[in-house]
Protein backbone atom coordinates (compact mmCIF):
# COMPACT_ATOMS: atom_id res chain seq x y z
CA UNK A 1 0.00 0.00 0.00
CA UNK A 2 2.81 2.36 1.00
CA UNK A 3 4.78 1.27 -2.07
CA UNK A 4 1.77 2.02 -4.26
CA UNK A 5 1.39 5.46 -2.74
CA UNK A 6 5.06 6.22 -3.36
CA UNK A 7 4.79 5.02 -6.97
CA UNK A 8 1.73 7.21 -7.39
CA UNK A 9 3.66 10.28 -6.20
CA UNK A 10 6.71 9.41 -8.30
CA UNK A 11 4.62 9.04 -11.48
CA UNK A 12 2.70 12.23 -10.81
CA UNK A 13 5.97 14.14 -10.49
CA UNK A 14 7.44 12.42 -13.56
CA UNK A 15 4.44 12.92 -15.87
CA UNK A 16 4.19 16.59 -14.83
CA UNK A 17 7.90 17.02 -15.53
CA UNK A 18 7.62 15.55 -19.03
CA UNK A 19 4.79 17.94 -19.87
CA UNK A 20 2.62 17.89 -22.97
CA UNK A 21 3.46 17.39 -26.62
CA UNK A 22 3.57 20.49 -28.80
CA UNK A 23 1.64 20.68 -32.08
CA UNK A 24 2.92 22.77 -35.02
CA UNK A 25 3.31 26.51 -34.49
CA UNK A 26 0.54 27.43 -36.98
CA UNK A 27 -1.95 24.98 -35.41
CA UNK A 28 -4.45 27.63 -34.27
CA UNK A 29 -4.39 29.43 -37.63
CA UNK A 30 -4.94 26.18 -39.53
CA UNK A 31 -7.93 25.30 -37.32
CA UNK A 32 -9.46 28.77 -37.72
CA UNK A 33 -9.09 28.65 -41.51
CA UNK A 34 -10.67 25.18 -41.55
CA UNK A 35 -13.58 26.53 -39.49
CA UNK A 36 -14.04 29.46 -41.91
CA UNK A 37 -14.10 27.03 -44.84
CA UNK A 38 -16.52 24.73 -43.01
CA UNK A 39 -18.95 27.55 -42.14
CA UNK A 40 -18.87 28.78 -45.75
CA UNK A 41 -19.76 25.32 -47.01
CA UNK A 42 -22.56 25.09 -44.45
CA UNK A 43 -23.93 28.45 -45.59
CA UNK A 44 -23.79 27.48 -49.26
CA UNK A 45 -25.46 24.14 -48.74
CA UNK A 46 -27.86 25.24 -46.04
CA UNK A 47 -31.00 23.11 -46.13
CA UNK A 48 -34.05 24.98 -47.31
CA UNK A 49 -37.35 23.10 -47.53
CA UNK A 50 -39.17 22.96 -50.85
CA UNK A 51 -42.32 24.34 -49.22
CA UNK A 52 -41.91 27.04 -46.63
CA UNK A 53 -43.83 26.94 -43.36
CA UNK A 54 -46.19 29.66 -44.60
CA UNK A 55 -46.94 27.66 -47.74
CA UNK A 56 -47.81 24.60 -45.64
CA UNK A 57 -50.09 26.70 -43.40
CA UNK A 58 -51.92 28.06 -46.46
CA UNK A 59 -52.31 24.58 -48.02
CA UNK A 60 -53.55 23.07 -44.75
CA UNK A 61 -55.99 25.94 -44.19
CA UNK A 62 -57.45 25.52 -47.69
CA UNK A 63 -57.87 21.75 -47.22
CA UNK A 64 -59.50 22.21 -43.80
CA UNK A 65 -61.76 24.95 -45.18
CA UNK A 66 -62.92 22.69 -48.03
CA UNK A 67 -63.72 19.82 -45.66
CA UNK A 68 -65.46 22.06 -43.13
CA UNK A 69 -67.56 23.72 -45.82
CA UNK A 70 -68.37 20.30 -47.30
CA UNK A 71 -69.62 19.04 -43.95
CA UNK A 72 -71.53 22.09 -42.77
CA UNK A 73 -72.76 23.59 -46.03
CA UNK A 74 -76.23 22.72 -47.19
CA UNK A 75 -75.86 20.28 -50.08
CA UNK A 76 -78.92 21.72 -51.70
CA UNK A 77 -77.22 25.11 -51.86
CA UNK A 78 -76.79 26.01 -55.45
CA UNK A 79 -73.74 28.19 -54.88
CA UNK A 80 -71.46 28.32 -57.87
CA UNK A 81 -68.29 27.44 -55.96
CA UNK A 82 -70.00 24.50 -54.21
CA UNK A 83 -71.13 22.90 -57.42
CA UNK A 84 -68.00 23.87 -59.27
CA UNK A 85 -65.78 22.03 -56.80
CA UNK A 86 -68.32 19.14 -56.63
CA UNK A 87 -68.19 19.30 -52.84
CA UNK A 88 -71.51 17.49 -52.52
CA UNK A 89 -69.61 14.36 -53.56
CA UNK A 90 -67.47 14.66 -50.40
CA UNK A 91 -70.44 14.33 -48.09
CA UNK A 92 -71.78 11.40 -50.07
CA UNK A 93 -68.41 9.66 -50.03
CA UNK A 94 -68.42 6.33 -48.16
CA UNK A 95 -64.83 5.34 -47.28
CA UNK A 96 -65.45 1.82 -45.97
CA UNK A 97 -67.50 0.90 -48.99
CA UNK A 98 -64.85 2.10 -51.40
CA UNK A 99 -61.92 0.09 -50.00
CA UNK A 100 -61.28 -3.35 -51.49
CA UNK A 101 -61.92 -6.17 -49.07
CA UNK A 102 -58.61 -8.06 -48.99
CA UNK A 103 -58.53 -11.04 -46.61
CA UNK A 104 -55.32 -11.36 -44.50
CA UNK A 105 -54.23 -14.55 -42.75
CA UNK A 106 -53.69 -14.27 -39.00
CA UNK A 107 -50.10 -15.46 -39.36
CA UNK A 108 -49.44 -12.56 -41.75
CA UNK A 109 -50.77 -10.09 -39.21
CA UNK A 110 -48.66 -11.63 -36.40
CA UNK A 111 -45.55 -11.42 -38.59
CA UNK A 112 -46.28 -7.84 -39.53
CA UNK A 113 -46.72 -6.88 -35.87
CA UNK A 114 -43.46 -8.64 -34.91
CA UNK A 115 -41.50 -6.82 -37.64
CA UNK A 116 -43.02 -3.50 -36.59
CA UNK A 117 -42.05 -4.23 -32.98
CA UNK A 118 -38.42 -5.05 -33.88
CA UNK A 119 -38.15 -1.97 -36.11
CA UNK A 120 -39.35 0.13 -33.18
CA UNK A 121 -36.88 -1.57 -30.80
CA UNK A 122 -34.07 -0.90 -33.31
CA UNK A 123 -34.65 2.83 -32.86
CA UNK A 124 -34.06 2.61 -29.10
CA UNK A 125 -31.32 -0.03 -29.01
CA UNK A 126 -29.22 0.87 -32.04
CA UNK A 127 -30.10 4.19 -33.65
CA UNK A 128 -30.50 6.43 -30.58
CA UNK A 129 -27.37 5.28 -28.66
CA UNK A 130 -25.21 5.73 -31.78
CA UNK A 131 -26.75 9.11 -32.52
CA UNK A 132 -26.06 10.16 -28.94
CA UNK A 133 -22.44 8.98 -29.15
CA UNK A 134 -21.73 11.01 -32.27
CA UNK A 135 -23.57 14.14 -31.15
CA UNK A 136 -20.92 14.76 -28.48
CA UNK A 137 -23.46 15.93 -26.00
CA UNK A 138 -22.03 17.16 -22.72
CA UNK B 1 -6.67 35.10 -13.74
CA UNK B 2 -7.80 33.90 -17.12
CA UNK B 3 -11.44 34.12 -18.07
CA UNK B 4 -13.52 30.99 -17.81
CA UNK B 5 -14.26 28.83 -20.86
CA UNK B 6 -17.98 29.62 -20.65
CA UNK B 7 -17.26 33.32 -21.32
CA UNK B 8 -15.57 32.45 -24.62
CA UNK B 9 -18.26 29.92 -25.50
CA UNK B 10 -20.87 32.65 -25.03
CA UNK B 11 -18.83 34.99 -27.27
CA UNK B 12 -18.58 32.32 -29.99
CA UNK B 13 -22.31 31.65 -29.82
CA UNK B 14 -22.88 35.37 -30.31
CA UNK B 15 -20.87 35.18 -33.54
CA UNK B 16 -17.35 36.06 -32.38
CA UNK B 17 -15.32 33.33 -34.13
CA UNK B 18 -12.00 34.78 -32.94
CA UNK B 19 -12.91 33.99 -29.33
CA UNK B 20 -12.44 30.35 -30.28
CA UNK B 21 -8.71 30.91 -30.80
CA UNK B 22 -8.35 31.42 -27.02
CA UNK B 23 -9.92 28.01 -26.38
CA UNK B 24 -7.77 26.40 -29.08
CA UNK B 25 -4.61 27.85 -27.56
CA UNK B 26 -5.72 26.72 -24.12
CA UNK B 27 -6.39 23.08 -25.01
CA UNK B 28 -4.40 22.30 -28.16
CA UNK B 29 -1.48 20.78 -26.22
CA UNK B 30 -3.64 18.33 -24.28
CA UNK B 31 -5.78 17.40 -27.29
CA UNK B 32 -2.66 16.85 -29.40
CA UNK B 33 -1.02 14.80 -26.64
CA UNK B 34 -4.08 12.56 -26.28
CA UNK B 35 -4.30 12.03 -30.05
CA UNK B 36 -0.58 11.25 -30.18
CA UNK B 37 -0.89 8.71 -27.37
CA UNK B 38 -3.62 6.99 -29.35
CA UNK B 39 -2.30 7.05 -32.94
CA UNK B 40 1.44 7.27 -32.13
CA UNK B 41 2.29 9.34 -35.24
CA UNK B 42 2.74 13.10 -35.09
CA UNK B 43 1.30 14.02 -38.53
CA UNK B 44 -1.83 11.96 -37.94
CA UNK B 45 -2.21 13.27 -34.40
CA UNK B 46 -1.99 16.85 -35.71
CA UNK B 47 -4.67 16.17 -38.33
CA UNK B 48 -6.96 14.53 -35.75
CA UNK B 49 -6.46 17.39 -33.27
CA UNK B 50 -7.41 19.95 -35.91
CA UNK B 51 -10.53 17.93 -36.75
CA UNK B 52 -11.39 17.77 -33.05
CA UNK B 53 -11.45 21.56 -32.78
CA UNK B 54 -13.45 21.95 -36.00
CA UNK B 55 -15.95 19.31 -34.83
CA UNK B 56 -16.21 20.93 -31.40
CA UNK B 57 -16.87 24.30 -33.01
CA UNK B 58 -19.66 23.00 -35.22
CA UNK B 59 -21.19 21.03 -32.33
CA UNK B 60 -20.83 23.81 -29.75
CA UNK B 61 -24.60 24.26 -29.61
CA UNK B 62 -24.89 20.70 -28.22
CA UNK B 63 -22.54 21.53 -25.33
CA UNK B 64 -24.86 22.07 -22.42
CA UNK B 65 -22.26 22.86 -19.76
CA UNK B 66 -23.10 19.80 -17.67
CA UNK B 67 -19.44 18.80 -17.81
CA UNK B 68 -16.28 20.89 -18.14
CA UNK B 69 -15.58 22.13 -21.67
CA UNK B 70 -12.14 20.50 -21.46
CA UNK B 71 -13.51 17.01 -20.68
CA UNK B 72 -16.07 17.40 -23.47
CA UNK B 73 -13.22 18.25 -25.83
CA UNK B 74 -11.07 15.33 -24.62
CA UNK B 75 -14.00 13.00 -25.21
CA UNK B 76 -14.22 14.17 -28.82
CA UNK B 77 -10.44 13.73 -29.16
CA UNK B 78 -10.59 10.21 -27.74
CA UNK B 79 -13.43 9.08 -30.03
CA UNK B 80 -11.94 10.82 -33.10
CA UNK B 81 -8.70 8.91 -32.50
CA UNK B 82 -10.58 5.65 -32.05
CA UNK B 83 -12.54 6.30 -35.27
CA UNK B 84 -9.31 7.10 -37.07
CA UNK B 85 -7.69 3.85 -35.94
CA UNK B 86 -10.81 1.97 -36.98
CA UNK B 87 -10.76 3.61 -40.41
CA UNK B 88 -7.09 2.74 -40.83
CA UNK B 89 -7.98 -0.80 -39.71
CA UNK B 90 -5.42 -0.45 -36.96
CA UNK B 91 -6.48 -2.08 -33.75
CA UNK B 92 -5.53 -1.06 -30.25
CA UNK B 93 -2.73 -2.95 -28.55
CA UNK B 94 -3.98 -5.72 -26.34
CA UNK B 95 -2.66 -6.51 -22.90
CA UNK B 96 0.13 -9.03 -22.81
CA UNK B 97 0.67 -11.23 -19.84
CA UNK B 98 4.02 -10.04 -18.55
CA UNK B 99 6.24 -12.42 -16.72
CA UNK B 100 8.21 -9.42 -15.45
CA UNK B 101 6.14 -7.57 -12.88
CA UNK B 102 8.87 -6.80 -10.37
CA UNK B 103 10.33 -3.36 -9.85
CA UNK B 104 12.20 -1.59 -7.10
CA UNK B 105 11.06 2.01 -6.85
CA UNK B 106 14.00 3.41 -4.78
CA UNK B 107 16.43 2.00 -7.37
CA UNK B 108 14.49 3.66 -10.21
CA UNK B 109 14.34 6.95 -8.29
CA UNK B 110 18.08 6.85 -7.53
CA UNK B 111 19.01 6.37 -11.16
CA UNK B 112 16.54 9.01 -12.32
CA UNK B 113 18.14 11.50 -9.94
CA UNK B 114 21.52 10.94 -11.56
CA UNK B 115 20.19 11.68 -15.06
CA UNK B 116 20.11 15.09 -16.69
CA UNK B 117 16.66 16.66 -16.98
CA UNK B 118 16.53 16.14 -20.75
CA UNK B 119 17.54 12.49 -20.45
CA UNK B 120 15.07 11.95 -17.61
CA UNK B 121 12.22 13.33 -19.74
CA UNK B 122 13.26 11.12 -22.65
CA UNK B 123 13.26 7.98 -20.49
CA UNK B 124 9.76 8.67 -19.16
CA UNK B 125 8.40 9.59 -22.60
CA UNK B 126 9.77 6.38 -24.08
CA UNK B 127 8.28 4.30 -21.29
CA UNK B 128 4.83 5.92 -21.69
CA UNK B 129 5.03 5.37 -25.46
CA UNK B 130 5.43 1.64 -24.83
CA UNK B 131 2.18 1.50 -22.87
CA UNK B 132 -1.06 0.37 -24.47
CA UNK B 133 -2.76 3.40 -26.13
CA UNK B 134 -5.68 3.59 -23.70
CA UNK B 135 -3.40 3.13 -20.69
CA UNK B 136 -1.22 6.03 -21.85
CA UNK B 137 -4.38 8.16 -22.12
CA UNK B 138 -5.48 7.19 -18.59
CA UNK B 139 -2.01 7.96 -17.19
CA UNK B 140 -1.90 11.37 -18.91
CA UNK B 141 -5.41 12.38 -17.90
CA UNK B 142 -4.92 11.28 -14.30
CA UNK B 143 -1.38 12.44 -13.57
CA UNK B 144 -1.03 15.47 -15.80
CA UNK B 145 -4.56 16.83 -16.03
CA UNK B 146 -5.42 15.51 -12.56
CA UNK B 147 -8.86 14.39 -13.65
CA UNK B 148 -10.90 12.24 -11.29
CA UNK B 149 -11.70 8.61 -12.06
CA UNK B 150 -15.30 9.65 -12.74
CA UNK B 151 -14.22 12.30 -15.25
CA UNK B 152 -11.90 9.86 -17.04
CA UNK B 153 -14.71 7.30 -17.05
CA UNK B 154 -16.97 9.89 -18.68
CA UNK B 155 -14.41 10.61 -21.39
CA UNK B 156 -13.71 6.97 -22.19
CA UNK B 157 -17.29 5.81 -21.68
CA UNK B 158 -16.22 3.32 -19.01
CA UNK B 159 -17.23 2.51 -15.48
CA UNK B 160 -15.24 4.40 -12.77
CA UNK B 161 -14.15 1.09 -11.22
CA UNK B 162 -12.83 -0.12 -14.58
CA UNK B 163 -10.78 3.08 -14.84
CA UNK B 164 -9.47 2.51 -11.31
CA UNK B 165 -8.31 -1.02 -12.18
CA UNK B 166 -6.83 0.17 -15.49
CA UNK B 167 -4.97 2.97 -13.73
CA UNK B 168 -3.57 0.55 -11.14
CA UNK B 169 -2.32 -1.84 -13.83
CA UNK B 170 -0.92 0.97 -16.01
CA UNK B 171 0.98 2.35 -13.03
CA UNK B 172 2.62 -1.01 -12.34
CA UNK B 173 3.33 -1.58 -16.03
CA UNK B 174 4.93 1.85 -16.36
CA UNK B 175 7.12 1.18 -13.33
CA UNK B 176 8.30 -2.11 -14.88
CA UNK B 177 8.95 -0.40 -18.23
CA UNK B 178 11.01 2.27 -16.47
CA UNK B 179 12.94 -0.40 -14.59
CA UNK B 180 13.67 -2.27 -17.85
CA UNK B 181 14.74 0.92 -19.57
CA UNK B 182 17.04 1.89 -16.71
CA UNK B 183 18.36 -1.63 -16.02
CA UNK B 184 21.96 -0.97 -17.15
CA UNK B 185 22.16 2.20 -15.05
CA UNK B 186 20.61 0.44 -12.03
CA UNK B 187 23.17 -2.37 -12.27
CA UNK B 188 25.97 0.16 -12.66
CA UNK B 189 24.72 1.95 -9.57
CA UNK B 190 24.78 -1.29 -7.54
CA UNK B 191 28.31 -2.00 -8.82
CA UNK B 192 29.57 1.31 -7.47
CA UNK B 193 28.38 0.50 -3.94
Amino acid sequence: MEEDKKLNEFLKKSVKMVGLEKPSSDFTQVVLSKITKETQIQKEYKYTPLFSKTAWVVVCSVVVAIFVSAIFANSSTESTLYTLLKLNQLTAFNLSGSLPNIPFLNIFMYGFCAIAFFAWMHIFLVYKPFKKRYQWQS
Amino acid sequence: MSLKDQHYIDCIQQGDTNAYSVLIDRYKYMVFTLALKMVKRREEAEEISQDVFVKAYTALNTFKGESKFSTWLYKIAYYRSLDYLKKQKRSLQTHTIDSDTEYHLPAIENVMDTLELKERKKVIQEAIALLKEEDAVVITLHYFEELTLKEIAGIMNLDANTVKVRLYRSRKRLAVLLKNRLEPEILENYGRR
